[in-house]
Parts: C-alpha cells; structure tokens; sequence
C-alpha cells in the first residue's frame, strides 16, 4: 500500500474518532495538537487504525508513535 | 532531614561548596555521597533499602540489556520489579494487612493477644521505588540504554532533592543528565533559589498554615458542626496543592541550582476547568508515570472493548494509585471516585463539546467559573477521604456538612494569615494562567522590584510562615 | 557568576536589616498593644508589681477568674495572668519572674489538658527570650533550634503580627469575660474515655507542670491545682495523676470535674469548656469560699 494511501485512512479515522477536522495532517503533527486527542482517545484511535489495516501492534510499536511519521512508518512496516 | 529544617539550611549551602570545589568529572560522587548522608541522616537503616533496590536494579537492567531473547528480558524486568516493589508491600502493607486481620479476628471476639508490629514507613519509599520500576521498563521498552556505572543508577534513585516526595523522576531525563558535566552557573542558581523561596512561601505560609486549622477540624470532628465541616473540606484541596505542590518546587529550585533540570509536578491545577484537565496540572510526574506504566498497558490489552475498555483501565489504574497513597478503604474510594469522575467525563465529552460549541460556551466567563469550581469541588469531594481518618469520619463529614449545620468555628487568626496567603498564591497564579508575562516581580526587568518582591516574600515567610518544624504529609506516601 | 553572588550577598543583607528594622518597630508595638493575651504577658514578665493572688493557666482560667471580685471580697490585690491556649512551658517561667519580684498569698494554676504538648504558644514568649533567664532555659530546653532561629527578630514575632494589632480593650487586672449563649446542647455525664483513647501526660510538661507546683509551694505562697467544670467525658486516669502529683507537692487540689451545682446549668456555659461571665461569678462564690475556708483572708 502506498504511503499516501495510509496517511489518507489514517485522516479518516481520526476524524471519525475525534468528531472534527480541526487538524493538518503532516509527519510532525503530535496528539497533544490535536484537539480532543488524548490519553482516552488515543486507545479508541489504535484499535481503529488495527482494524482498519488488519494489523496487531505491540506495546512496544506504542511508545515509539512519537508523532505522525512515525505512526505511519510503524503502519506500513506492519502491512508489509 | 527535611527541607524545612534548619539542619538542610545548613547542609545545602555545604553542598553546594562540595559540589563547586570537586572536579567537574567527579560531581555526580559528591551528589551521591550528599545523597546518602541526606538520607541515612533520617533513619540509617533506611540506606540499606535504596542500596538493595539499586544493586537489583542495576543487575536485571543491565541483563535484560544483554540477553537478546525478548521472553528472557521480560522474565527479569518482571522479577526486578517483584524485588523494588518487596519492600513497599513489606513496611507499607503488612501493618495494613496486619491490623485488618486483627480487626476482623476482634469483631467475631476471637482476638488472641498477640503483639501487634508496626514498622515505621521509610520515607520516600513510595517514590523511589517507583522510579526504580519506571527504569527498568524503561530499559525493556528500549527507551533508555542500562547504564553501566552503578553509582549513576545509585544516584538516580537515591538523589536527595527527590528522595523524600519527588518530583518522580525518568531515568531517560535524569541518567544523561548525571552523566553530563555538572556546573554552577548563575542563571540555574537565580532561578533555582527562586523556586525555592516560592517553595517555601507555598509550603510555609499557606499549607501549614490551613493545616492547623483543618486538623483542628477533622481532627475532632465530633465536635464540629456542618458549616465548619463544610469550611474546612473546601480549604483542604488548597492546603494539599501547597504542601506538595511547594515542596516539589524547593525539590526542582535544589535541583536547578546544582544545574539538573527535573520536570515540573503542578501547574496550576485549581484553574483546570474540567478533571481531565485537572489530572493533566495535579501531581503530574505521578499521573505520568501512571499512565505510562500501568494505563497505557492495561487500556492497550482491554482496546477490543474500546470505550468501556478504557474506563476500566480508568479505575484500575485510580484505585491502584489510591494503594500507593495508602492501604486503607478511603483511598481506595478516593481513587474510585477519580476514575468514575474521570470516566464519566470520557462518556459524555462529545456531547459536552457539541453543546459547548453550539453555544459559544467556552469563551463564556460565567461558564468558565462554573466549570472550574465544579472541578474544585469533585476534587474536594473526593480529598474527604485522602484525610487520614477512618471511612466512618469520611461519611460522618457528609452527614454533618448536610444534616448539622450550625455556626462557624472561626479561628480568626489563623484563617486570616491563610488568607493572605491563599490570596498572594491564586493571584500570582491567576496572572500566570490568564496574563502570563505581564505585571512580573520575580521575573521582572528591573533589578530593585526583583529585590523587593524577594524581600517581601522572605520577610513574610519570616513573620506569618509557620516555622516551628510542622511534618510533611506527603512523607507517608 | 560573580556579580551574581554580588547580588545575592545584597539581598541577605538587606534581610537582616528589614528584618532589624520592622523587628524593632513591631516590639514597640507590642509593648503598647491592647491584644489581652499578650498584654496579660507583658504584665507578667515585665510589669508585675506586687500582687497577692494570681490565677495561672489558659483560657479556661482567664475567662473564669474575675481578679476585681476577688479584691473586692479579700481586700488583697489579684490578677489573672492566664493566657488563651497557653500551657505549662509558659506558665513555669512566668512564675518564676513573678516570684523574683513579690510572693504572693494565693497562686492558682489551671491542670487542664496537661495531655496537649502546648509548644506552639512558645512563641507567646520569646519576645522575652533575650532578656529573661528563665524564659531562655525553657525554651532551650524544649526547643534547643530555637536560639539560632531567635537572632532574627521577625522570627521573634512570628504569626503575632495580627495580635499585636488586634486590639480589644476589656482588660480588666486580666479577666476577660464571655457572653452567655443559647444553643449550648453538650452534657457532662460521667462517662470515662473509651478504652483505647489513654492520654497521658508528656513526661516533659509533667517534670515542669511539678517544678512549677514545687516553686509555688516553697516560694510560702498558699498554691491551689484547679480542674475546671467542663462539659467533656472525664478522663479518670488522668484525673488521679493530677491527684497524685497536688498531694506529694502540697499544694490543695480545687477539682470542679464533678460538681454538678455548675454542670447541670447550661445557662453558666459560653461553650462546653468556658464558663460565661454569669458562670465566672458563681464559680467565684465557691472559690472565694475555699480561700476563706483555708483562712487566707
């Protein structure tokens, strides 16, 4: 799967999630900008984003979503 | 040895001189020796624990860095974390256990008379161990790297400004740090002694201060009717702030001034307009620790359930966090209280945000008042049962504050000098939180108003600080 | 970094001075203040004259013992030097500065709540910590950190600031009386403290609670122990050792604990341990009886 094709289903989601498109979604764009996405979210986000690409993350791919990139990075490592 | 005592008044100035006359390479030595000194200066034996948690920790750290096979790094990260936690359940636990089984044993009359053993709690016990399990995981995770020199780690869990309440500091953000060269230069020494006076202003002028008061309240609450009761719940969330809230700005100023940055543990929590946020602003190297370390684990294996997934992770986590407070059924309600308040909040946000929306609600002042004191209160609901007194006083609290009202015990003097206090620290926090950068004293461009606004705290610390070496309470934890 | 400490040496000497200076200020006011607490203490340690029955203890005796109706009945001079909240390591010195300068016929002292550790209100009296020997031992030997804290006087004056300004001005030779009040609903009923609730008495105030009765006594003065009418459970341990420790000094043991002619009249009572000043002249009676029952007067 593309990059782009990911970063799109990724927008999708959040804004599914978080109920609004208050956001740019760039590699460095991190949570803690985005309105509503917090702590409490982010768990809500993950299970999407698994089910969306049929993927299983583990606690460890967790801690290094240190913004977007990385996010999207972890995803398509995960597809491949 | 604690901040408040006139023997650390002497023995920061002495390390500080230590620290200045030791070769850069060798500082973290001298810290570590302060450290110990600080440390076996409150009980010696005490020493013995943080040296057992830092020997095991070093050792399964530095395995769990060696061995490549992932189930073995777990094995050892879960039995170092089995080994730091040992004694914590041992001197904070057992007498809990103990007294339980007592008491259940008296109520069915069948108490034999056994002596009863209570240790007493090494201080600060609660703090480093967590700090310790926060490395290790750390290490497993590969966030940080084990590191090699055991006197590091030594330092890092027995670091004397944190030893006793935090801030409960990382491993990634201090170790480095340590391990960097260490210097004094007067920018870190300005701003740290800042940090310190203000430290001491909150600690000394307003926590004990409304202490005196509230355990002159809650302390006889038999005594005491509802509109007094009621006085005194509202003033103690304002007394806790101060008390921790104070003493980890002295602990972060002591740091500074030895030219080590430890991350900030309030930031103007009573200005939080919703619990969430609250719990963003309110002992916050606690709540982080807790949600890297325990929420985050447990919401990530409950995610299938997505939203009820996350509010058990919720309380899980808030009644864990009222153990570590202390092994009684009021701080597990307190924590219960937390995770309820908080997942409520999670369950009915959306719609919250689309009504605040609709109605242009959070530029509102009315509604940001409303809010705000509506966080305040829940936050004081639940500190009623964070007092040290028994689930009966709690509930005897409610009782009387609905159902026995009567006229105020106003102990004038008192009150009036937490007045003043209460009132410099919300007004120097309200222009933090709304007009930031504007109307400075301490921070001001000009020299004399600086000097003034010091002199001015000092000499009030001087003359309404309650001097006379009250306990911390936060020690206990 | 140099002009730095440059700075900072400014502001700790600038401290010292302020503090000097407002330090000096505030013990001229405090030698003028009408706060009858502290007015009852300049008294005491600086003023006393001569005297002839004092009455000791905090404020279940300031409120209690009206001095003016003692000289009236007796003829002979009196003063109520007790001071709200304040407990034997006040007491003990106070007495001794007193005895310095006149022995008088009749000391009184208050054996309530000796189980309380009363250090706080050490800070009643170090305003005369300089100047006064048995004040500095007391406090030297309770506190031994305090007489480096004290080298700064707004230590001195610590948390007196608004006592000093807080001026009533119903003195009169110490007694300061209490209203009557309506809604008084506590009974005294002769229930013992639950088991488990033992308060005992420091051992500290117990060693200067007996040096005070022993100076009392050997200075020839007449010394009652006094144990207030109050609406509380009575601690009957405690109520035997304040027995004791009256009987092996000689001093007389004026025990109001029990007596009902004062404990059923609620109308007496301001709050359930202080007498109103109705309650104060009734008590007096009684009082002033003993006195003339012991042939002072």
């Amino acid at each position: 799967m593309q990059r782009n094709n990911i970063v799109e289903k990724v927008k999708e989601i959040l804004i599914s999630v978080l109920e609004h498109e208050g956001f740019e979604l760039t590699d460095d764009l991190v949570a803690a900008d985005v309105s509503g996405w917090d702590s409490l979210t982010h768990m809500i986000i993950i299970s999407s984003i698994e089910e969306e690409f049929k993927i299983k993350f583990k606690l460890k791919d967790l801690n290094k979503m240190r913004n977007i990139g990385a996010l999207i990075d972890i995803i398509s490592s995960k597809i491949s | 040895m604690v901040f408040t005592s006139l023997n650390f008044l002497l023995f920061f100035p002495a390390v500080i001189i230590l620290f200045y006359i030791t070769p850069i390479k060798y500082r973290w030595v001298t810290l570590l020796v302060a450290s110990y000194f600080f440390y076996l200066n409150i009980e010696p034996v005490f020493g013995l624990l943080t040296a057992i948690i830092t020997l095991s920790t070093y050792f399964f750290t530095r395995l769990i860095d060696k061995v490549k096979d992932d189930k073995k790094k777990s094995k050892f990260m879960y039995i170092n974390i089995a080994v730091v936690l040992m004694p914590l359940f041992f001197f904070k636990y057992f007498t809990a256990i103990n007294d339980g089984i007592f008491n259940i044993l008296e109520m069915y009359e069948m108490r034999w008379f056994l002596p009863k053993i209570h240790f007493l709690l090494p201080v600060g016990i609660s703090f480093y161990t967590f700090m310790a399990i926060g490395y290790t995981i750390d290490v497993y995770n590969e966030e940080v790297e084990a590191e090699k020199n055991i006197g590091i780690v030594a330092l890092f869990i027995s670091f004397f400004p944190l030893i006793l309440s935090g801030p409960i500091e990382r491993a990634g953000n201090m170790i480095p740090q340590f391990k960097s060269d260490l210097k004094l230069n007067h920018t870190n020494f300005s701003t740290g002694l800042k940090l310190m006076l203000w430290g001491y202003f909150m600690k000394l002028v307003v926590a004990d201060r409304i202490a005196i008061y509230v355990d002159a309240v809650y302390g006889n609450l038999s005594h005491h009717n509802g509109d007094t009761i009621l006085l005194t719940s509202l003033l103690y969330p304002i007394q806790v702030y101060a008390d921790l809230g104070g003493y980890s700005l002295i602990a972060i100023g002591v740091s500074k001034i030895l030219g080590l940055n430890v991350m900030p543990n309030f930031n103007r929590p009573f200005f939080a307009t919703s619990m969430a946020e609250f719990w963003r602003r309110w002992h916050m190297s606690l709540i982080t620790w807790l949600t890297d370390y325990v929420y985050t684990p447990l919401a990530f294996s409950f995610r299938q359930y997505r939203i009820f997934g996350i509010v058990l992770a919720l309380m899980v986590t808030f009644a864990l966090s009222g153990i570590w407070h202390g092994a009684t059924l009021n701080y597990v309600v307190w924590g219960l209280m937390q995770g309820t308040f908080l997942s409520i909040e999670a369950l009915i946000n959306k719609r919250k945000s689309k009504i605040e929306n609709q109605y242009g609600l959070k530029s509102n002042f009315f509604y940001l008042i409303f809010s705000v004191c509506l966080t305040y209160v829940l936050f004081a609901v639940s500190l009623v049962f964070a007092y040290d007194a028994s689930f009966k006083d709690a509930l005897m609290v409610f009782d009387k504050i609905i159902f026995k009202r009567g006229s105020l015990f106003l102990d004038k003097t008192t009150l009036a000098y937490a007045f003043i206090g209460v009132f410099m620290l919300f007004l120097s926090e309200f222009r933090d939180e709304y007009f930031p950068k504007t109307l400075l004293f301490f921070n001001n461009k000009v020299f004399v108003i600086r000097l003034v606004s010091y002199l001015c705290v000092a000499l009030l610390i001087l003359w309404i600080g309650v001097l006379n070496g009250g306990q911390f309470i936060y020690f206990k934890f | 970094m140099k002009l730095f400490i440059g700075k900072l040496l400014l502001f700790v000497l600038l401290l010292f001075a302020a503090d000097f200076l407002s330090g000096n200020v505030l013990s001229k006011y405090h030698l003028k203040t009408k706060n009858i607490n502290l007015q009852n203490a300049n008294y005491g340690f600086l003023h006393y004259d001569n005297d002839d029955i004092l009455f000791f203890g905090a404020s279940e005796v300031s409120h209690s013992f009206i001095s003016s109706m003692v000289t009236e009945e007796t003829g002979l001079s009196s003063y109520n030097l007790a001071s709200d909240g304040c407990g034997i390591y006040y007491q003990y010195p106070l007495l001794e500065t007193v005895l310095e300068k006149h022995t008088p016929k009749v000391i009184l002292i208050s054996a309530y709540q000796l189980t309380l550790e009363g250090s706080d209100y050490l800070t009643r009296i170090f305003p005369y910590y300089k100047n006064n020997e048995h004040v500095k031992q007391v406090v030297d030997d309770v506190l031994p950190n305090e007489s480096i804290k004290l080298a700064l006087k707004g230590y001195v004056y610590n948390s007196q600031i608004i006592r000093i300004f807080d001026g009533r001005n119903d003195n009169t030779k110490g007694y300061v009386p209490l209203e009557p009040r309506s809604d008084i609903n506590e009974t005294q009923n002769l229930v013992e403290l639950p088991a488990g609730e033992v308060h005992k008495i420091p051992s500290n105030i117990k060693f200067y609670f007996i040096k005070f009765l022993e100076s009392a006594v050997s200075s020839g003065a007449t010394v009652y122990v006094y144990v207030p009418p109050v609406l509380e459970k009575i601690n009957i341990p405690y109520l035997n050792t304040i027995k004791s420790i009256t009987k092996n000094s000689g001093a007389k043991l004026m025990d109001f604990s029990t007596d009902y002619s004062l404990l059923d009249r609620k109308d007496l009572f301001n709050d359930k341990i202080h007498l109103n000043h109705n309650g104060a002249k009734v008590l007096m009676d009684k009082v002033l009886a003993k006195i003339k029952n012991d042939s002072i007067y």
